[in-house]
């Protein structure tokens, strides 16, 4: 909670420097293998079947993880709180299980980083807002029960925009995220600190939260691999509700394989969660070297015009790759998607000025004293609310209101009709659709707070997954111009995960070198050969 | 219209017959009582308005076939002669920006009250006067400027007209319509009057000031060639103007370009983008009998008053600042919003979720909840296992 000074609950149990970080240093780099001396930059794969095998101690991991947040996280301000003493606990109650001979579940000892809109029992759950500072809600989220029972550590909570309103994580009340690879640019959002904390080597996974793209946005702008899933596949039981037709709950990883892993422990049906699909959840992992041959890939065209020529090159390229495997890959125009982001933005807020109505000073949270309940409500929403949570609220509650129902909510509800059945046409054609996550690369802080339109269409090649409730992958490929990563997206029909994984894995094997510095040369190329692969 | 020797680009200054000082007295004026062609116009059909105003020296003549094309659209159009003009230039001396800022007022308020959605249309000083009704009116739902004077004249230049004005000069000599199509021709004064001209430019001064308060979209046509107003008047204004803005060139064009080669590019257009902001509206929906509905409501835009009772509705209170900034940035995303309208939803069903929600029920079996002592610990303010509020009754708000 860098840069907040009304946060004392939540600061309270950060470990900057503290007597257990100094232990876990010392630990760290005298125990450790070699192969593990850095575990921290090891897959949540491999960190499993380590400590499963005894190769090395889920605390060992634990310790590593909590000393890089130390060293590091001063500056990027990844997380809210860091749950130091709560994943040494439950680390070593893992490293008991497993000298016991049990295999707690595929993420024995990995950490895992939550953002703080998850639900974390008697710890500190905020929203990043002031209305909720402090607040330990009394029971974890479907999901958070999910991790810790196939034996994930919480390492922290993470920073967000507020309520997941926004595309930088500059919202937050507590201070914006830096991203990780470039300190003067967002590291998108809502779920920037999410995505961030995996790529600064602080948690191999984390949770966020899903939209209108905040798992994928932040995770193409951090290089590293974001998923939303089917809307009602993960239970959004104990995710702090934003918009209720839209919000998903997904993963963050640094490959689609830990994606993949972490998919298929929290999806499921979930009985507390009334629109979680009741069905089992698909096995993913075991897609993830099937290959694209015969798959029939459509580039979305309005999309890939909505990015920079950049990032436009990177998905032609992550086109050729998909090609190169034997996919048919063609161009199609879907025109209806030009209009996702005017109806999201009116459908949203609405959704959210009305869930939002529930901070009211009464239950939890922030309260500011006045003389009547009423003025009460009111001093308190104007106090613990900034200014973006503020603009949605009034947004949607003017979308819903008396005279403008129908000419605004209700027809946007329609158009997001017409938005769903425009891409089940276009799966009649194709298996699945490739696009641009973001469309640019991450941009400088502080370049887009005041401009809430330009803000909202860096949303604009995400959102349409979420109208339709359709799964999306961002991969990272390459990179753009400024030597910041691209994320490509692979879109898919509702339930079609194990087709999307399968996909995103062949793109992932595809991308160039992490890091490799894209020459113009490079992009000269990849347009010249758009006319070959895109007929 | 006409305001060619003394207007702020610097080819005022190198007009010889300007600088030779042949001001005032010597001047013969041909006096037309009755200017045939310079009558206003005011037409009524339906709920959809547009004004057209013409500028300075000009008259009503300038923007005939524009406020024409609008009328055969099927828009009510006002187009009222500006105070002074279309007459005499005597009757002009007297006359100063508030006379034709209220004119304009005046005209855009009859058109509002019969018009549910009003757009305003100007040529030169009537784009300053548009400019000027847009960001006292955020509910106008657009503006088309052609070759607007919006950027203030250099203090030098005002001063040699100060100076003029002083040594009994009245008139600045003006050479005609400005106009490249050899057999086109403006109805206008023959001369520009200098303490009017003074006026003008101190109300754009004040204007300037107040331009980013418009909410409205723009529509800015300007000439590459323009005897009158400098061709930076453009980007002077996008500089200043935080609204989304459409910019046309007119290549063929001089100042009075609506009479000019690139009329019909002008009247297609403007025509365009009123049927747009006017017609694609998705305010026109809105029950007009509601009592809930601020009755100012713009189209596609939101005005501080409304953003005032939705803050109330939200349970907000918010600085005055706040409103203003708010009602900006709100108007801007229902601005972008207004394109569904193009849309046709005749028979689409509203979707509220991706999945067919449905009752979910379980077995009807007794379990544990949450632990009071936990969730109260966490409230406000408890007392005797509840959650203590502030008192409900007897309190005025």
């Amino acid at each position: 909670m860098t840069g907040s000074g009304d946060t004392s609950e939540g600061t309270s149990a950060r470990p900057a420097g503290g007597p257990e970080v100094d232990r876990a240093r010392t630990q760290a780099t005298s125990a450790i293998p070699p192969f593990y001396s850095a575990p921290r930059l090891s897959t949540a794969q491999e960190i499993s079947a380590a400590v499963i095998s005894g190769e090395i101690s889920a605390r060992q991991v634990a310790e590593a993880h909590l000393e890089r947040i130390a060293e590091v996280d001063g500056d990027v301000h990844a997380f809210n709180e860091v749950t130091a003493r709560e994943a040494l606990d439950a680390a070593d109650e893992l490293d008991r299980r497993v000298a016991l001979g049990e295999n707690p579940g595929p993420l024995t000892g990995v950490p895992i980083a939550l953002k703080d809109n998850l639900c974390t029992r008697k710890i500190a759950t905020t929203c990043s807002s002031r209305i909720l500072a402090g607040w330990r809600p009394p029971y974890d989220a479907t999901v958070v029960r999910r991790v810790r029972e196939a034996g994930a550590v919480i390492i922290g909570k993470t920073n967000m925009d507020e309520f997941a309103m926004g595309s930088s994580t500059e919202s937050s009340a507590f201070g914006a995220t830096l991203n990780p690879l470039d300190r003067s640019r967002v590291p998108g959002g809502s779920s920037g600190g999410s995505a961030a904390a995996v790529a600064a080597g602080f948690a191999p996974v984390a949770l966020g939260s899903d939209t209108g793209g905040s798992v994928r946005q932040p995770a193409a702008m951090c290089g590293v691999v974001g998923v939303k899933p089917t809307y009602g596949m993960v239970s959004r039981f104990g995710l702090i509700a934003f918009a209720s037709s839209f919000d998903q709950v997904g993963p963050i990883a640094r490959s689609v394989k830990d994606a993949a892993i972490l998919y298929e422990v929290i999806a499921g049906h979930d009985e507390a969660d009334s629109t979680s699909l009741d069905r089992i959840a698909p096995s993913v992992v075991s897609r993830l070297d099937d290959g694209s041959d015969k798959i029939r890939v459509g580039v979305v065209s309005e999309l890939v015009s909505a990015a920079s020529p950049d990032v436009a090159s990177r998905v032609h390229e992550a086109a050729e790759v998909l090609a190169s495997a034997g996919s048919m890959v063609d161009e199609i125009s879907i025109p209806m998607c030009v209009y996702s982001l005017s109806a999201y933005y009116l459908l949203a807020p609405a959704e959210a000025s009305s869930n939002l109505s529930r901070y009211d000073g009464v239950r939890y949270g922030l309260r500011v004293d006045a003389p009547s309940v009423e003025l009460m409500n009111i001093a308190t929403r104007s106090e613990g609310f900034g200014a973006e949570v503020k603009r949605r609220i009034m947004l949607g509650t003017y979308a819903l209101s008396a005279g403008y129902y129908e000419a605004y909510y209700a027809r946007a509800q329609r158009v997001r009709t017409l938005i769903l059945q425009a891409f089940e046409a276009a799966y009649e054609h194709f298996d699945v659709l490739l696009a641009p996550t973001s469309p640019t690369t991450a941009f400088a802080i502080g370049s887009k707070v005041d401009d809430p339109l330009a803000m909202y269409m860096s949303d604009a090649c995400t959102i349409p997954s979420n109208l339709a409730g359709h799964p999306a992958a961002s991969v990272p490929f390459g990179t753009g111009d400024d030597g910041l990563p691209v994320g490509v997206q692979v879109l898919a029909p509702a339930l079609a995960e194990p087709l999307m994984f399968q996909v995103a894995a062949v793109v992932e094997h595809g991308a160039p070198h992490s890091g490799a510095t894209v020459s113009s040369q490079g992009t000269e190329q990849a347009s010249g050969m758009k006319s070959q692969v895109l007929r | 219209m006409l305001f060619q020797r003394s207007c702020p680009s610097a080819r005022a200054f190198q007009c010889p017959d300007f600088r030779a000082g042949v001001l005032g007295a010597n001047i013969r004026w041909v006096v037309r009582p009755v200017l045939l062609g310079a009558e206003p116009l005011s037409h009524s059909s339906g709920d959809r308005g547009v004004l057209v105003l013409h500028g300075f020296t000009g008259s009503p003549q300038s923007m005939r076939p524009l406020a024409e094309r609008f009328v055969e659209a099927g828009f009510s159009v006002e187009m009222p002669l500006l105070p002074g003009h279309g007459t005499d230039i005597e009757d002009l001396l007297g006359m100063r920006w508030q006379d034709w800022s209220k004119a304009a007022d005046d005209a855009y308020l009859k058109l509002a009250e019969m018009c549910r959605v009003v757009a305003v249309v100007g040529l030169s000083m009537g784009g300053s006067l548009a400019c000027r009704l847009a960001a006292d009116h955020h509910e106008i739902a657009g503006v088309v400027l052609i070759n607007p004077f919006v950027e203030p004249p250099a203090e030098s230049f005002r001063e040699i007209l100060q100076g003029a004005l002083a040594g009994g000069a009245e008139v600045a000599p003006a050479v005609g319509s400005d106009i490249a199509m050899p057999a086109a021709a403006e109805l206008s004064y023959p001369g520009s009057p200098l303490a009017p001209a003074l006026s003008l430019f101190e109300g754009l001064d004040a204007l300037v000031g107040d331009l980013h308060e418009i909410t409205c979209p723009i529509l800015l046509m300007t000439s590459r060639e323009d005897h009158v107003v400098p061709t930076s008047t453009g980007e002077f204004l996008m500089e200043r103007v935080t609204v989304p803005l459409k910019r046309v060139w007119l290549e063929r064009s001089y100042h009075v370009a609506t009479l000019d080669y690139d009329r019909d590019i002008i009247e297609s257009e403007a025509l365009d983008f009123v049927l747009g902001v006017l017609g694609r509206s998705i305010s026109a929906e809105r029950p007009r009998d509601s009592s809930e509905m601020p009755a100012d409501m713009p189209a596609g835009g939101i005005t501080v008053d409304a953003v005032a009772h939705v803050a109330r509705l939200a349970r907000l209170q918010l600085t005055s600042e706040e409103l203003q900034h708010f009602t900006v940035q709100l108007g801007a995303v229902l601005q972008h919003a207004a394109e569904m309208a193009e849309l046709d939803i005749s028979g689409v069903d509203p979707m509220s979720h991706p999945l067919p929600v449905r009752n979910v029920m379980r077995p009807d079996d007794p379990r544990p909840g949450l632990d009071r002592d936990e969730v109260l610990s966490e409230a406000p303010l408890a007392e005797d296992g509840k959650f203590r509020v502030p008192r409900i009754l007897g309190v005025e708000l």
